[in-house]
């Protein structure tokens, strides 16, 4: 999996994650999420580029949404592969409502999507 | 009495006989067009059904048989081998093969020969060396219903899949045993994400996630069961029945979604019952009081959706659904309505009789309901040509094999509908039209690459409806008719003599002579002196009429005009001294009136004037030598019979007549210009006149006195 990241004028992070995104490379994305979270304010990521998912990606986007958001702080998937969309279908991730506590769209809502 | 296995036996075959038609038309369908996956999934939907429903009703031959051609398909389907003619040409002898067993098994020996079976699976290896070979027994395909397990009707299933933190790290993905749930039927799957914890304690390589999936499907909980084999160890799998067809139809709707929280054990019946105190909607409530997730409560939602909409549809389908009945109940059911259209014609009549308004108003209402009652059986009766016609395409192919001709065979108007009875006895001499377009028509290829014609030649076969009857067209782009060869074949039968002049058309009906063939050869197809005469037997039979129409060189079209029913006419009712006749309303264009000085000024021709046209017309009177003096002013009914304006000379129009057909008895059967007879309202009977035939026989009569 190839990862660069980005800090925008306004100090916000782009990610871009691209090649596969399963159990064998999670570990690398959650390392460099964890630490991008931790020193800004908010972070987005472009996944348009991801070939292979499995449900690992998927527990670790929600993970760091979730991690956001307790912490006050904004995490958002700007783009995403046709491969990750479907993988959020067929894995039954896709949700018409979010958690209870959010208070900003669940990143699998139906209507994010 | 026959045992309730024997019936369901009898509804296995009734069934299979369908589904093998449209096996046939999906194969030849397929063979136009060898790439179209939707066909390639109906060949093999129908021969899945074919195998299950057999193994389920111990028809074990078929189901192994089955089964094995069904493996072929699967390669097909899942894109590892492509169609070929081969294929389709054993698929179809594979076809007549699982007919021929299902005729064995209402045979009382139960005999066919087996070997036949076997061929066909080993030209199928061969046609697939590395195919595996053909499994023994139908039982080992992994998915057919056994008994016990097997459930015929959609059933639907919660499964709850919490699989151990470790399940991914054993190399498991569970996306993919969703993929196999889904292929069996409608699902929901919803995921449940509230353990995932925070980057910090999140270990990206363990499983937080568990799943609920709501499943409806044909297939067995043990099928069911089979998909999470691999990870029972690793999981926690529940499987329960949360919707079993038919079972709670009664209910108005389904459990609410308390009930179903606690079913899943999400939460307690107390916790429930403490929440519910409050007027919210449960599931809001629930959220709120921290009792359950969001996600919970969502697909418990969905649960509860799913099986409204089931259960919609299920109604949906019964309500819509048809019923089977044997046509012999129909055949019944037909003759009481002819029974009863007599009866209220005598009822009719009698109150006419009798002046009394009360009784009037009763046989004016019966008059309506028994018309009503006679429409709706007739419709019932009713089915669609286009059944035989994906026979004829069959034929076609299998006969153009034989013949080294290739022949496509474009049928329309396969919607048109006709009765029951008249489908089935079209069915041989259409078959017999075919093969004579097939055998005589059709020049074979060289032959019509050298006269500038596309070395395939065309059958089009055409239903439409005109009026009272079904217009059949069979024209193909052959030779056409050889005149010549017409001519000195009927001087060598003595039909005719060599001085007789015929036209165009006359020469082209001597085809249907009995005895008449001009082929010179006999061929397995057609040619062996059973003429085309048979079909103007059985198309005579059906009170219908047969044309032909041909240009040399260019093809040959026949045409049958077929009545709709065979039971019951609309006729025209008329007098001829005593008696009565009818005849045909379906035919009859008008009705005008002749004098007897009208008659004196034809100078002793049959002639009328119809608006400035000359129509002949027959007298019935001296046709059926009826005794006693023509009345003053005669009625002519003008009828069209083979385009052909022809009058019918009558005492008497008396109206219209709904007209039960009675067949008449063995002796009268060969009474020319007679068809039938009927009953009327005061009991007595009035005879069907067959019109062509009368025609005939009179331009035969006239023909001879011109000779003398």
């Amino acid at each position: 999996m190839d990862i660069s990241v980005k800090k925008t004028k306004e100090g916000a992070i782009r990610i871009n994650a691209s090649g596969s995104l399963t159990i064998e490379s999670a570990g690398e994305l959650h390392k460099v999420l964890r630490q991008e979270l931790e020193n800004s304010m908010s972070v987005s990521l472009d996944l348009g580029n991801i070939s292979d998912v499995d449900v690992t990606g998927l527990q670790l986007l929600c993970s760091a949404h979730r991690t956001a958001r307790t912490s006050g702080k904004h995490m958002s998937i700007e783009k995403a592969s046709e491969g990750l969309l479907d993988h959020v279908d067929r894995s039954g991730y896709i949700h018409h409502r979010g958690c209870p506590e959010e208070f900003e769209p669940c990143l699998w809502s139906r209507e994010g999507k | 009495m026959a045992s309730p296995l024997d019936a369901h036996k009898e509804t296995y075959r009734e069934e299979a006989y369908e589904l093998l038609s449209e096996l046939e038309e999906s194969l030849l369908h397929l063979e136009e067009n060898k790439d179209d996956m939707e066909t390639v999934s109906r060949v093999f939907r129908a021969l899945h059904t074919i195998k299950g429903s057999g193994s389920m009703f111990g028809f074990d031959n078929i189901a192994s048989f089955t089964h094995n051609i069904e493996n072929f398909y699967e390669l097909i389907r899942n894109g590892e081998r492509k169609v070929t003619k081969e294929l389709i040409d054993l698929t179809l002898e594979a076809r007549d093969f699982i007919n021929t067993m299902l005729d064995a098994s209402t045979s009382d020996d139960g005999f066919y020969d087996e070997s036949a079976g076997e061929e066909i699976l080993s030209s199928l290896i061969r046609l697939m060396p590395d195919q595996m070979a053909p499994d023994a027994a139908a039982g080992e395909g992994g998915d057919v219903p056994k008994d016990g397990d097997h459930v015929p009707q959609e059933v639907t299933y919660r499964i709850t899949f919490k699989p151990d933190p470790v399940l991914f790290s054993r190399g498991i993905n569970p996306i993919y045993l969703f993929d196999e749930l889904r292929c069996m039927g409608r699902h929901y799957i919803a995921a449940h994400v509230s353990n995932i914890p925070t980057l910090d304690e999140l270990d990206p390589e363990a499983c937080y996630t568990s799943w609920d999936i709501i499943l409806t499907t044909a297939m067995g909980i043990d099928t069911i069961r089979d998909v999470f084999i691999f990870v029972e160890d690793d999981a926690e799998i529940s499987i329960d029945v949360i919707d079993e067809g038919g079972m709670f139809t009664e209910d108005a709707d389904y459990k609410k979604l308390g009930v179903i929280l606690i079913e899943r054990g999400s939460i307690t019946k107390e916790e429930l019952e403490s929440v519910v105190a409050g007027k919210k909607r449960i599931g809001a409530l629930l959220v709120d009081s921290g009792l359950v997730e969001e996600s919970t409560v969502e697909s418990a939602l969905c649960e509860q959706k799913l099986v409204k909409d089931i259960k919609k549809t299920r109604h949906a389908q019964s309500v819509a659904s048809t019923i089977r009945v044997a046509s012999e109940k129909l055949d019944r059911l037909v003759n009481l309505v002819g029974e009863l259209v007599t009866v209220q014609a005598r009822l009719s009549q009698t109150s006419l009789e009798r002046k009394d308004p009360a009784l009037t108003g009763i046989a004016e209402v019966v008059e309506r309901l028994t018309s009503e009652l006679h429409d709706n059986t007739m419709s019932i009766r009713m089915v669609p040509i286009g059944t035989t016609f994906t026979k004829f395409k069959r034929l076609v192919r299998d006969l153009g094999d034989e013949l080294g001709r290739s022949v496509n065979l474009i049928a329309s108007g396969g919607e048109t509908e006709l009765d029951k009875t008249v489908i089935e006895r079209l069915n041989d001499p259409l078959v017999h039209l075919i093969r004579n377009s097939m055998d005589h028509g059709i020049e074979p290829p060289d032959i019509r690459e050298a006269v500038g014609k596309d070395r395939n030649g065309t059958i089009n076969i055409k239903a439409s409806h005109s009026g009272a009857d079904v217009l059949i067209e069979i024209s193909d782009d052959g030779a056409g008719l050889d005149e010549q060869a017409i001519r000195s074949k009927a001087i060598e039968k003595g039909i005719i003599t060599a001085e007789t002049d015929l036209s165009r058309h006359e020469m082209h009906n001597l085809i249907f002579s009995a005895g008449f063939s001009t082929a010179s050869r006999v061929t397995d197809v057609s040619g062996r002196g059973v003429g085309m005469d048979v079909v103007t037997r059985s198309i005579d039979a059906l009170r219908g009429v047969v044309e032909v129409d041909s240009r040399k060189g260019s093809g040959t079209t026949i045409r049958l005009r077929i009545p709709l029913t065979l039971a019951i006419i609309e006729g025209l009712l008329v007098q001829l001294g005593p008696n009565s006749y009818v005849l045909p309303l379906s035919s009859v264009n008008e009705c005008v009136e002749i004098t007897a000085k009208e008659i004196k000024a034809a100078h002793g021709r049959n002639l009328v004037n119809v608006r400035g046209e000359m129509v002949p017309y027959i007298r019935l009177r001296d046709r059926f030598a009826i005794n006693g003096d023509r009345p003053e002013r005669e009625q002519v009914v003008i009828a069209v019979v083979s385009d052909l304006r022809v009058g019918f000379a009558v005492d008497n129009v008396i109206g219209e007549h709904q007209t039960v057909i009675k067949s008449l008895s063995r002796v009268y059967k060969n009474v020319r210009g007679i068809s039938g007879a009927t009953i009327l309202g005061n009991g007595s009977v009035a005879l069907i006149l067959d019109m062509p035939r009368i025609i005939e026989d009179a331009e035969l009569d006239e023909r001879n006195m011109v000779k003398r």
